[in-house]
């Protein structure tokens, strides 16, 4: 998506390029708990194939585990979302796809269910409980909440393009308007900073 | 092992049309084509799908034929 911004500073429009790109929480598995795994494929691969699998994301329904009102290390509704994957026993080989992986929650789910997280043999088991959080593409690539985030000039000044490209875990749309937010956020909490200095 | 979830590069999804994009390949389409096809516009992402070999394939075949032999021995010893 790219969107003509008029009248904004080059600054603002910049700090905006930014927070889209890495500033927005996101949903993205962040701790994998095994149970069963006798594919070939160690423990921490399945963990990492699994934590870069974009995951659909409601902003208005979760806060982040820092934000969240339960202040707990372990989570709870509002902050985390469990996701199961048991691939029981096989007697042909077969790759288990991100469809197989089974969430608590409707709205959090992975982008596409085409996404092959292992393949197994005959008399292979992988059984894993994955727990989701919002994150900032600032702690690990895996939250990036846009992947492509540019801001191109125009022949007239004070005039960008920002074009924006995402995963599909928030549209573009969602993006730029939960970055506006950000930065309000942002330049308020700085206000803030500094007239406390002041005083 | 496997196709990576991400491009390394940008981190946008390639895995899902890995397959999809072998299967066209084996059928003798043009890989530009169907790059094209896909929506690979960078060729940080391109090159993720040209050029991955999935080592799991070569690893398989022998799981398999633990099972097979595994198999064999139980109906021997019954």
């Amino acid at each position: 998506m790219s969107v003509k911004i008029k009248g904004a500073p080059l600054q603002y429009a910049n700090a905006l390029r930014r927070i889209c790109l890495n500033g927005v929480p996101v949903f993205a598995i962040d701790t994998v708990d095994v149970i069963d795994n006798s594919s070939v494929m160690s423990d921490e691969g399945v963990a990492h194939r699994l934590g870069l699998i974009p995951l659909k994301t409601d902003l208005k329904r979760f806060a982040e585990p820092s934000k969240c009102s339960c202040q707990s290390k372990s989570g709870c509704s509002n902050c985390r979302v469990m996701l199961v994957i048991d691939s029981g026993e096989t007697d042909t080989t077969r790759t288990i796809y991100s469809s197989e992986l089974s969430s608590e929650d409707d709205t959090v789910k992975a982008v596409s269910d085409k996404i092959p997280i292992v393949q197994l043999a005959p008399g292979q088991k992988l059984k894993v409980e994955a727990y989701a959080r919002l994150g900032r593409g600032s702690d690990h690539a895996k939250w990036n909440s846009a992947n492509v985030s540019v801001l191109t000039h125009t022949d007239k000044p004070d005039e960008y393009v920002l074009t924006l490209e995402t995963t599909g875990a928030l549209s573009p749309e969602q993006i730029l308007v939960a970055g506006v937010d950000e930065l309000e956020s942002r330049l308020q909490e700085f206000k803030q900073t500094i007239s406390e200095l002041k005083a | 092992m496997l196709i990576p979830v991400r491009c390394f590069t940008c981190g946008n999804l390639i895995a899902d049309k890995y397959e999809d994009y072998q299967n066209r390949i084996k059928s003798g389409e043009e890989p530009a084509k169907v790059l094209d096809s896909l929506g690979f516009k960078r060729y940080c992402c391109r090159r993720m799908l040209m050029t991955s070999v999935e080592t799991i394939q070569q690893i398989i075949p022998f799981y398999e034929a633990i099972q097979r032999r595994y198999l064999e021995v139980q109906s021997e010893l019954e």
